[in-house]
């Protein structure tokens, strides 16, 4: 019997299917970034070994950076001396250098290693400038709360569409 | 080194850039080749006297999720690097079903209609010169129905974490459904005459 390229191809799809089957999942399901808000959480925490390295230039880090962060550009990240055992966040401007680094690491062994999601940028809107959207809804609202509580800890400013009263936090924390 | 090379810093925008255009010249080459630039064949999948989009799409689908899934498990690209487009289920329901009126009246969808034009197709001019209109339109439209395009949100969501099912599991699932669906459109393309065509 002769099959038909069209058989041919199909059994092999099927082949693959098996054997993805089996595979479950393609990858390993440790995450390697950290959200604006659970990073802001373990600072909070003050967890221990917390090494935050901010790959930006200097000028941006003397504008601004994350309390405890050093800041260290991607080709210097050679001759630094970090255990295995210390948490290390990346932060950059955009995601690039903070996910190489990231990625780099993690091929030296470094189990604990994450980049910050969206970058300082997604540090300022989500902790530090949160804001609730007038539509939101009474979960949305409680939530945000918590959020707020979050924000004023890092000295932000949460603010809520349409109410114009505007408070003047006073910063605490580190 | 793994893939996605982008996320990773291997190469920036402008290389990105490079590669995208190789790609699309290729795609565009292959949906010629499918006879895709043809609105004709492409309105019979509408009124299934031809399945051609329907193979063609699946296949391609199947290939590149095992491709993907095989790539990601021995290491050569990161699948949760990979971008997801956030899912807003209704304004996308209801985008997928202003597509699908565009489609079928015009017989060619964006991309088929780039790959007629190369052709000289003068339907597709005709269906550019729309598709440009309607993307500017939506733009400056685009204030007054932005809480419904941001409407019912869901993230970016996958199959496998809304089934709660593996990766795996769901190529296998894909797989078998198209094939399936492989067996059964060419039953109806037997059963219907290729009137128009």
């Amino acid at each position: 019997m002769k099959l038909s390229l069209n058989k041919i191809l199909s059994f092999f799809a099927v082949l693959l299917a098996a054997f993805a089957l089996i595979a479950e999942n393609p990858f390993s399901s440790k995450q390697s970034f950290i959200t604006p808000e659970q990073f802001a959480d373990s600072l909070i925490a003050r967890k221990q070994n917390l090494k935050i390295i901010d790959l930006r230039s200097a000028e941006g880090f003397r504008k601004y950076h994350i309390p405890t962060s050093s800041n260290i550009n991607l080709p210097g990240l050679g001759s630094v001396s970090l255990s295995k055992n210390d948490m290390i966040v990346f932060y950059s401007g955009r995601d690039n250098d903070s996910k190489t680094a990231q990625y780099e690491f993690e091929k030296k062994g470094f189990k604990n290693v994450y980049f910050l999601k969206g970058g300082i940028d997604g540090w300022m809107n989500k902790v530090i400038f949160p804001v609730l959207l007038q539509n939101a809804s009474e979960t949305e609202k409680k939530e945000f709360e918590k959020i707020e509580r979050r924000s004023m800890y890092f000295g932000g400013q949460p603010e809520r569409e349409g109410d114009n009263t505007k408070k003047v936090y006073r910063r605490e924390g580190c | 080194m793994s893939a996605p090379y982008f996320m990773h810093g291997f190469f920036g925008e402008g290389t990105g850039l490079i590669f995208a255009l190789i790609i699309g010249i290729f795609f565009g080459f292959f949906l010629e080749r499918g006879g895709l630039g043809n609105a004709r064949k492409l309105v019979g999948q509408f009124y299934f006297y031809d399945m051609t989009v329907f193979k063609m799409m699946f296949t391609a689908i199947i290939t590149a999720m095992l491709g993907l899934f095989f790539l990601s498990y021995f290491g050569f690209l990161d699948l949760s690097l990979v971008y997801i487009i956030p899912t807003y289920i209704l304004p996308q329901i209801v985008g997928g079903f202003i597509f699908g009126v565009g489609f079928v009246m015009g017989g060619l969808c964006p991309g088929t209609s780039c790959v007629a034009l190369t052709t000289g197709r003068i339907d597709s001019i005709v269906l550019i010169i729309g598709m440009i209109f309607g993307v500017f339109v939506f733009g400056e439209a685009f204030p007054f129905f932005r809480d419904f395009y941001y409407s019912t949100p869901m993230g970016n969501s996958t199959l496998p974490e809304l089934f709660n099912i593996s990766y795996g599991t769901l190529v296998f699932i894909i797989v078998i459904l198209a094939l399936a669906g492989f067996w059964f459109a060419e039953k109806i393309e037997r059963t219907h005459p290729k009137s128009l065509s």
